[in-house]
């Protein structure tokens, strides 16, 4: 009778838990930024509020050109891989050496690379309005981290592509 | 009320406690039940003109190949983090 009341117990706990350990998904924690974001930037000043809606709207009009510049590159690479391909049939030119030298894969990690990059969202993670010049900074500084990523992801896949051609 | 009960309400009453005190240490998640992206609370992306790139490179079989891979090196991006990093400095 007591072991048995002590395990129902113990069972009810192990039900109650999981909902305190809910599993957090991407689209949580971009929604619980974007409030956190909406809230505190509602208590700033309107011309904070419409210069911080300025410096994102230009971050991302930034990194929309350069992804797609970025993205008009890798597609030219794969194009010349292609054509090196049909020009050596019988050599399989994208899994030379190991496969972490294969220009294929670099070509497909720096091109997934591009479109992620392409797809990210900046919100602002404001601490305080006297601080809002360093918020904003550092959000540029992570932009430009990021974007800085991606494009030495496409410089490599083009050294890899280009040492694999260099005869052509 | 015998010994046993109050044991029972005992433990009950302490995990109960427990219970509370997890959840709130811990962050509240927000309801995975919820989860799709709220487009209200969303940024207006702005519509962009066009970006003039330049037109697409034919790769054929004529084409010189280390020559075309040479012409693919991404711009300098550097004069962008800087407009950006003036704009959030001005702020």
């Amino acid at each position: 009778m007591k072991l048995t009341a002590l395990f129902v117990i113990l069972i009810s706990l192990f039900i109650a838990v999981p909902q305190v350990f809910a599993r957090t998904t991407p689209a949580d924690i971009f929604n619980s930024e974007q409030q956190a974001y909406q809230q505190t930037v509602s208590h700033y000043s309107t011309a904070h509020q419409q210069a911080l809606k300025n410096l994102s709207d230009q971050i991302a009009m930034v990194n929309k050109s350069r992804t797609d510049q970025l993205n008009q590159i890798v597609e030219t690479q794969a194009a010349i891989l292609d054509e090196y391909n049909r020009r050596h049939p019988g050599q399989n030119a994208t899994t030379s050496t190991t496969d972490h030298e294969s220009p294929l894969y670099w070509l497909t990690y720096a091109h997934e690379a591009v479109a992620y990059q392409a797809g990210k969202i900046y919100i602002f993670d404001l601490t305080s309005e006297s601080n809002i010049e360093r918020d904003a900074t550092s959000t540029v500084n992570i932009f430009q981290s990021d974007l800085e990523s991606v494009r030495a992801k496409v410089v490599k896949s083009q050294g890899i592509i280009g040492s694999l051609v260099k005869n052509e | 009320m015998n010994k046993f009960t109050k044991q029972i309400l005992g433990v009950v009453v302490v995990s109960v406690a427990i219970g509370f005190g997890i959840t709130l240490i811990l962050p509240n998640h927000p309801n995975p039940a919820n989860s799709e992206i709220d487009s209200s609370t969303l940024h207006e992306v702005p519509a962009f003109a066009p970006t003039p790139s330049p037109s697409p490179v034919a790769i054929d079989q004529k084409s010189n190949l280390s020559a075309e891979i040479a012409k693919l090196t991404p711009e300098d991006f550097s004069n962008d983090y800087k407009s950006l990093k003036t704009t959030a400095s001005s702020l």
